[in-house]
Parts: C-alpha cells; sequence; structure tokens
C-alpha cells in the first residue's frame, strides 16, 4: 500500500470492524476446536479419516507441528491478537503501528495458509476441512483488512 | 488553549472535511486497487497448486519389472493407502493374530536428534523382513512421514518365495517424536553364495544389535528382522506369518488393509498395532491421538510378552 499525507484522515469504512472482528472470532473459534481436538483423547475431529479428505491424517502430521508446538495453537494465538487489532477502537486509532501491524499480520497469515495448503497437497497428500475452514477464514480475513485499510483513505505509512 | 493551536485544529479539520467531501480518496482508490489485486493473487496461487497437485497426481511411474534393480518405484495408490489406513480398522483390529510380540530390554536409551531411536535391520532378500516392513511402514506412517520408499520382493528361492514389500535402502523418514534408523544389509539379488550387501550398520545400530539380539532375549542369535525400540523393547523375526502375503502384489495387500476382517488387515494392521505401542512406550505417549486409541492400547498390554 502506498505513502500517504500524514494529515489525510484516518477513516475505516462502517463495515469494517464488525466483519473483520466476526472473522477473527469465527478462526479463533476453528481454532480452540483444533486444539482441544490436539491435546484431548476424549474428543476426535468430526472428519472423514479416509481417502483424500483426512483431517487425522493431517492433524497428526510432522507438518500439523511449528517450532515444537501445534500450528492449531499458533492459529489460536494469532486469532487472538488478530481479534484485538480488529475491535472498533483498534479500528479507529490512528496509531501507524496499528494499521501497518494489522495489515503486515494479514499478510503473514495468509503466507502461512499458503504453506498449509502447500503441505497438505504436496507433503501429507491428504485435506483437512477443519483446516481448510480456517484458511477461508484467513483469506477473508486478508482481503477484508486489506480493502478496509485501502478505503480508509490513509493508507499505513511505508515510509516518512 | 492558545489562538494558534486553535487555528492549526481549525485548518487540520477543514482539510479533512475537504478530503471527505471533494476530494477523491486518490490513495485510497489506488490502494483499493492493490489490496483487490493481493487477495486475486492469492486466490491464483491456491488454485494453481490445486491444479498442479491434480495434474501431476498419479504421474508417477508405477512399479515396473524393466529395470535389472532390485527395486522400483512404489506406486503412489499403494503409499496413500497404506498412509491413510482409518484410525476404525486400527481399533477394530486391535491385537489382530499375530505370532509374536515385542519382548523387554530396559536398556540404556539412545537419543538421537532429541529423540528416541527406534532401529531396524533387516534385507531385501529375508521373507520374514519382507512381511515386517509392512506393519513397521503403516505404523510409523501414524508418527511422521516416509519418502524414498522403493518396492521390493523376497528372494524367489527361500520359503515365502518373492514376497511384495518395501524397501528402506535409501529411504528417509521425518517424525516430531522418534529417529527411525533403518538398516537394510543386503538386496535380493544373488552373489557368490549370498546377496549383494547394500547397508553397514553405523556405531549406534551394530551396539543394538549385538547387545539385545540373542538370548536372553532371544533363542537364536544375529536373526533378522531385528527392531530395537530404543532398547527398551525389541523384535526379532516376523510378528505374523508372512503366508497371509503369499502371492498378492503391493496394491492388493495395501488395499486389504483397509478391510479389518482380512487376514492381510489382522496380520499387518494387529502388528502395526504393536509398533505403535512400543514407539508411544519409548516417545512419550505422543501423538495422543494414536497413542490413546483404543487398538494400540490394546497392544500395549501385550508389551514384554514375547
Amino acid at each position: 500500500l502506498e505513502v500517504a499525507d500524514r494529515d489525510e484522515v484516518w477513516d475505516p469504512p462502517a463495515w469494517a470492524w464488525p466483519v473483520t472482528t466476526i472473522l477473527a472470532l469465527v478462526g479463533l473459534g476453528l481454532s480452540i476446536y483444533l486444539t482441544i481436538v490436539h491435546y484431548s483423547t476424549a474428543v476426535t475431529l468430526a472428519c472423514s479419516s479416509t481417502g483424500t479428505i483426512n483431517c487425522e491424517k493431517v492433524t497428526t502430521s510432522p507438518e500439523s507441528y511449528l517450532l515444537g508446538r501445534p500450528v492449531a495453537v499458533w492459529g489460536l494465538v494469532y486469532f487472538v491478537v488478530v481479534l484485538v487489532m480488529c475491535l472498533p477502537a483498534a479500528w479507529r486509532s490512528q496509531s501507524q503501528a496499528m494499521k501497518i501491524g494489522r495489515v503486515a499480520l494479514a499478510i503473514l497469515g495468509v503466507l502461512f495458509v499458503l504453506r498449509l495448503i502447500y503441505a497438505e497437497l504436496f507433503e501429507i497428500d491428504a485435506i483437512c476441512l477443519w483446516c481448510t475452514a480456517v484458511h477461508a477464514v484467513m483469506l477473508a480475513l486478508f482481503g477484508a483488512v486489506l480493502v478496509a485499510t485501502a478505503a480508509a483513505g490513509n493508507p499505513p505509512q511505508t515510509a516518512s | 488553549m492558545t489562538k494558534d493551536k486553535q487555528a492549526q485544529r481549525d485548518r487540520r479539520d477543514a482539510r479533512a472535511r475537504a478530503a471527505m467531501t471533494t476530494r477523491p480518496k486518490q490513495g485510497g482508490i489506488s490502494g483499493m486497487w492493490m489490496a483487490i489485486g493481493g487477495v486475486i493473487a492469492v486466490v491464483v496461487v491456491i488454485i494453481g497448486m490445486v491444479i498442479y497437485h491434480e495434474a501431476t497426481k498419479g504421474n508417477s511411474s508405477p512399479a515396473s519389472s524393466a529395470g535389472a534393480g532390485s527395486t522400483s518405484t512404489v506406486p503412489p495408490a499403494v503409499m496413500h493407502d497404506v498412509e491413510s489406513v482409518p484410525a476404525s480398522v486400527f481399533n477394530t483390529v486391535g491385537i489382530g493374530k499375530q505370532l509374536a510380540y515385542p519382548v523387554a530390554f530396559h536398556g540404556h536409551a539412545p537419543n538421537v536428534g532429541g529423540k528416541p531411536v527406534a532401529a531396524y535391520i533387516g534385507a531385501e532378500y529375508c521373507p520374514y523382513c519382507a512381511a515386517e516392513r509392512w506393519p513397521v511402514v503403516t505404523a510409523l506412517s501414524r508418527f511422521g512421514k516416509f519418502s524414498g520408499l522403493k518396492a521390493t520382493h523376497s528372494s524367489s528361492s527361500d520359503v515365502y518365495p518373492n514376497t511384495q514389500t518395501f524397501s528402506f535402502h535409501g529411504s528417509t523418514y521425518s517424525s516430531p517424536y522418534i529417529t527411525f534408523q533403518p538398516v537394510e544389509t543386503a538386496s535380493n539379488q544373488p552373489q557368490g553364495d549370498s546377496y549383494k550387501p547394500l547397508d553397514t550398520p553405523n556405531a549406534l545400530q551394530a551396539s543394538m544389535f549385538q547387545t539385545y539380539n540373542g538370548p536372553p532375549y532371544f533363542s537364536q542369535s544375529g536373526a533378522i528382522p531385528f527392531i530395537s525400540y530404543s532398547n527398551q523393547y525389541g523384535s526379532q523375526g516376523a510378528s505374523y506369518s508372512p503366508q497371509v502375503l503369499a502371492g498378492l502384489s503391493m496394491s492388493q495387500i495395501a488395499s486389504a488393509l483397509h478391510d479389518p476382517s482380512s487376514p492381510v488387515a489382522q496380520g499387518v494392521i494387529g502388528t502395526a498395532n504393536t509398533v505403535s505401542a512400543a514407539v508411544c512406550a519409548i516417545d512419550g505417549g505422543k501423538p495422543a491421538s494414536v497413542c490413546q486409541s483404543p487398538g494400540v492400547t490394546a497392544a500395549a498390554k501385550k508389551l514384554g510378552s514375547g
């Protein structure tokens, strides 16, 4: 996103906070479910475990770990941070750090989604429907944050 | 508030009102296109990956008998079947029909890469190794991922001739839970009075083999296949009858793994649950989805019974 005049108003569209907050809440809910299933022996994923659609194969694969922690836990942490950054007060904030941070987080999330989809297709050879739902939420969030930030008329400054 | 500050604030408000009412948000419009372009780019990359995956699916050449070598590529469908055995099949089969269970060593547990070590020592010509590799690959695929496995068969001049199986020679295995070190000491190609040599055990593997592969743990010394689960448990020989694999192709064996009532599944999946139980015993019971499953917990009760 391009450099903007510091004096230009920051005016995010009215839909920005409700849409992104709802998406963050949905992503958080999915991540909580995946985390509970990961650590619980009493709960199993409501998902096929045969053929191409195989949640168990994906969630128990080596690729389901990052830096020694389950990806589901990283997703949970991610959506908590995103949720905070998508609350009305955060969207109204004039802070450049908040604006840049929100966009950077959205980009980081979608890049990680691309990595996970690659792993599912080419390394694990199975698709996890619950993970795909999280990916869809992440992509929608990415689009909503970028469009809302651009529509706000004063995109995060990349240079002074 | 001073007059200067009030004037500065008024000018700023005026600029803001002008920006909202009379001047289009130039940065916003071009930024909007960039945002939309970014979303489209991501969607295009995802669609591209899916199309490429579908286009290349199954393009790998299936096992071919044209080559003179002792191994060939494992058909992708076979790997898929082995790696995607449903949890319900593992749990339905339980211990299945096994001839022997791992014995207890309770020795010093080696650690490689911060993980416990499971070592397999066998040979491509060996029919009992041919049988044992099926449950080992099936079980370990629940803890990690193999790559570079080859298709091969046991000796055509030994008992259970030409038993179809995998070869660990040249393969790699990655898992967050254990380090797996397989050794295929010889191929199935005769050379002199024996078979063409392949891998040489390293110091750790040789130590495991010499220390535990004989009395008082087993009646025979030095027999293969030999598996040590971090020197806590181990097995020697085939854990189920290789007869259940007789005359079957790799595809037929892999397909039968999904039928809990088939003799193949009773032998291979039953043993795979025991292999999983042994791995769970050395890796701290991870992952729970495998280690706490009914099939594996049933098999865990047989560990150490020989």
